[in-house]
């Protein structure tokens, strides 16, 4: 059953960060999660036609189990107008607070779907200890679904990588691109620049694109 | 406590689903360390994914989380290669709420919701660092509780559980908790708290009885109660039909929001457990009902709910219900489920008032596809009352029902299975013609057949379950008597039903049992990889047990058995009675319809009906 109003349809973009032990939770989990709060936000929310009606909502790109993100974005479309600053509030009552949306804005309807536009991403990498021996490699081997699968990095890696400093490094920046044939994860790609390292452990965080 | 968060995060990427450990979902209490505060731990001994669905876990927590100065955790077990990392980095069970420890607990609880997961008991334990038996802990050592329906017979549990609540726990396990929570502050020891806690009502501490050679079941070793009664919840109906729900973010069985409904069922069907573990029947107003499912809806944000009861179908308000959640929910794109429709109570209406929002699934329990198998078990559904059900269920929408089938039920004959399979054809048959001609082929029924486990405090808990190969036989002469493929046909492994037989009617013996299966590697019983029946055969061998020989145990009705100080309510003569009624093929009626069967709880028990409307 449709919603008695559905002659409007605004685009509400929302965008939320994931952080803490958030990050663990995998991306179909965060999309369940985010459903539930805008229903307990009691939000206008388009419902779609037929059958099996259910939320109108698209979602940016996947983020990794464990990477922690200040901006990630979905968009809802609701059928009354509610000024962005009580969704935003509404949202912010109804979300645990590290999966919480920090600001929303209405966007054109005839903008194209979000996961298009999100086509290279930002991250910061944080490292647990000072690090040496950071190396881009070539090429990452993977094993994916028992097949091997070689990647090559140039392929996804947008520019240099950009450290702090040269010699002894905690922060390291790098941008990576999704293209149609498909994407390099950014912990994938750490752990194979650490390989010559010692250390192993660090945290990453995604960015908003350049 | 501690609190093992740091040593816990850097192991979550290498987990397989770390979202099973790191709590912090909606609703989930905070909990605060605090001086002087009582700290219990509920555990479900199965994975988060099973677990958190659990309905008795979400209302202990809620409830002992309601009394001041005492806060509930819960606790679930990883899967095994997840322990593996856990146990590898020096990590023991921990709480979801504040990472600690399960051993520097007050009190911890198991909720042991069916005999499959008695090796998941010890599996807990273990992890946990807490001694396995009750007689090893000091006085560092959380106080281990146990509950759930394992109480109709906690026998091959005694050495593992320091107390076991017999029956219903929102009153007698917290009060049990506080009584703990009290003696703690005073200091007593260990054995001092074990032997009140077995002076309060419906507390059962296995350790203060024993078996001897002149009683089958246990005795009081000193000034403990012969016989522990069942614990009913009075303020079960007035009490809001919402209570506070978490919600997860991992996909969990069942994931949608619950209502209880109504408790109990005096249907009186033989074989079933529950139907005399929860009676009298005590509904909810309509109001009530209304009322927890839509604020229940708004705290939560689920788009499901489920009406849940033993029953719901028979609830006397149940089309005044539907149809004003179907008012209230119209248009949102919610689902309403009801768990378990009685088919004599499922008509044209009923069809129509569930089919208003989205559809969830459908399931008759038919049990035996002869009348009289139906009228020997008390399963009061004529051959009319089904086709009536599957007429209203296809010709209002649906495309797909479950059918629930028992082989190996006293009394039953080859002639009854081929009846059985002759009637799944009928109704396939009689679905289509309800569905019409354009959804002949989208049409279907799943059959699925269990095999019947001759459970304690049922009538019939004196007869001997079928063999293994008998079960394989007779499931045998349904699958060569059924010929649609529209139909597709599923049952339960004879093996995982004959260890359950085993530990529903085992006397202390088991417990020995459940130990030697459970050190030869025994864990996760209830999930298809892990059960190794011939693990089970080994520590029944290494003991000098027959598995077999335990399941098919049988009594002569009224004769002593090893639960009989486990006093639910129900009169001996009463078992007895229905037991005989069984051979005749004569039917009870059922007191919340007609008049009373005189099973006695209520008398016994002081208690009594409570019917919202007319049934």
């Amino acid at each position: 059953m449709a919603s008695p109003l559905q002659n409007m349809k605004l685009r509400l973009r929302v965008y939320y960060k994931k952080t803490g032990v958030l990050a663990y939770i995998s991306h179909l989990e965060l999309l369940r999660s985010i459903e539930a709060s805008i229903r307990r936000s009691g939000l206008p929310f388009c419902v779609s036609e037929g059958y099996s009606p259910h939320m109108k909502i698209s979602f940016g790109p996947a983020l990794s189990v464990g990477i922690e993100s200040e901006n990630q974005v979905f968009d809802i479309y609701l059928y009354k107008y509610v000024k962005p600053q009580l969704a935003l509030e509404a949202l912010q009552k109804s979300s645990a607070k590290d999966l919480c949306p920090t600001n929303c804005e209405y966007v054109d309807n005839s903008l194209p779907a979000i996961s298009a536009e999100y086509g290279q991403t930002s991250y910061l990498v944080e490292f647990e200890a000072n690090v040496d021996k950071l190396q881009i490699p070539e090429h990452i081997k993977l094993i994916k679904k028992g097949k091997e699968k070689i990647i090559n990095v140039c392929d996804y890696l947008v520019d240099d990588i950009h450290l702090e400093s040269n010699n002894s490094v905690k922060k390291m920046n790098f941008c990576l691109k999704s293209t149609s044939n498909g994407s390099l994860k950014p912990d994938i790609f750490v752990d194979a620049v650490l390989k010559n390292s010692s250390c192993s452990e660090y945290k990453i965080i995604n960015f908003k694109k350049l | 406590m501690q609190n093992l968060f740091q040593e816990i995060k850097p192991l979550l990427r290498k987990l397989r689903k770390p979202s099973r450990f790191i709590g912090g979902e909606y609703n989930a209490p905070q909990i605060d360390e605090q001086a002087n505060q009582f700290n219990f731990c509920m555990v479900y001994p199965d994975t988060y994914e099973i677990g958190q669905s659990n309905q008795a876990v979400r209302i202990l927590c809620n409830f002992i989380n309601n009394v001041e100065g005492m806060a509930a955790q819960r606790s679930f077990l990883p899967d095994p290669e997840s322990k593996k990392i856990f146990t590898d980095n020096n990590i023991s069970m921990f709480s979801i709420e504040s990472f600690s420890p399960l051993c520097e607990f007050d009190a911890i609880g198991i909720t042991v919701s069916h005999d499959l997961v008695a090796t998941n008991i010890l599996e807990v334990l273990d992890f946990a660092n807490i001694p396995i038996f009750s007689r090893d802990r000091t006085e560092d050592d959380p106080i281990v509780f146990g509950g759930g329906p394992m109480c109709c017979n906690p026998e091959p549990y005694h050495e593992f559980f320091d107390v076991i609540t017999i029956g219903e726990g929102e009153v007698a396990t917290v009060n049990a908790l506080r009584a703990v929570s009290n003696m703690k502050t005073e200091h007593k020891s260990r054995d001092y708290i074990l032997r009140e806690l077995s002076k309060m009502d419906s507390i059962y501490v296995p350790s203060l009885y024993e078996v001897t050679d002149k009683s089958i079941f246990a005795v009081p070793k000193d000034d403990a109660p012969a016989k522990i009664k069942r614990a009913i919840y009075e303020g079960f109906s007035d009490y809001n039909a919402y209570d506070n729900c978490i919600v997860p973010y991992s996909e969990i069985i069942h994931d949608r929001l619950n209502v209880e409904v109504t408790r109990g069922c005096t249907r009186g069907c033989r074989f079933c457990q529950a139907g005399f573990m929860y009676r009298p029947v005590r509904e909810r107003s309509s109001k009530n009902i209304c009322d927890g499912v839509i604020s229940g809806l708004e705290d939560t944000g689920y788009d499901e709910v489920s009406l849940t009861s033993l029953s719901t179908t028979d609830h006397s308000q149940i089309a005044q219900i539907l149809n004003n959640l179907n008012l209230e929910l119209k248009g949102k794109g919610v689902r309403i489920s009801i768990s378990s429709q009685r088919l004599d109570s499922f008509g044209i209406d009923m069809a129509k008032l569930v089919a208003g929002n989205k559809k969830g699934g459908l399931t008759f329990a038919i049990e035996s596809g002869s009348q009289r198998l139906r009228d020997a078990i008390n399963k009061n559904v004529s051959e009319d009352d089904i086709f009536s059900a599957i007429d209203s269920a296809f010709s209002n929408g649906w495309n797909r029902a479950k059918l629930y089938f028992i082989i190996g039920l006293p009394g039953e004959t080859d002639e009854d299975l081929i009846e059985t399979a002759e009637l799944c054809e009928r109704i396939l048959k009689r679905a289509r013609q309800a569905a019409g001609e354009r959804r002949f082929h989208g049409v279907s029924l799943s059959v699925s057949c269990a095999i019947f486990v001759p459970k304690a405090q049922t009538p019939f808990m004196y007869d001997a379950q079928i063999s293994i190969d008998e079960a394989i036989r007779r499931i045998n002469i349904i699958r060569h008597n059924l010929h649609s493929k529209a139909i597709n046909l599923s049952w339960h492994s004879p093996e995982t039903s004959q260890i359950e037989a085993v530990l529903s009617r085992g006397d202390r013996k088991c417990s020995k049992l459940i130990y030697e299966a459970w050190k030869l590697g025994c864990k996760f019983d209830a999930w298809n990889d892990y059960f190794d029946y011939s693990l089970w055969q080994k520590a029944a061998d290494n003991l000098g047990m027959n598995l077999e020989d335990m399941a098919a145990v049988s009594f002569n009705p009224g004769e002593d058995l090893p639960w009989s100080h486990i006093d639910f309510g129900v009169d001996d003569e009463f078992f007895v009675r229905e037991r005989n009624l069984a051979d005749k093929a004569l039917k009870t009626s059922d007191c919340s319809f007609d008049k009373c069967c005189d099973c006695g709880v209520c008398k016994n028990l002081k208690t009594k009906l409570v019917i919202q409307g007319e049934r």
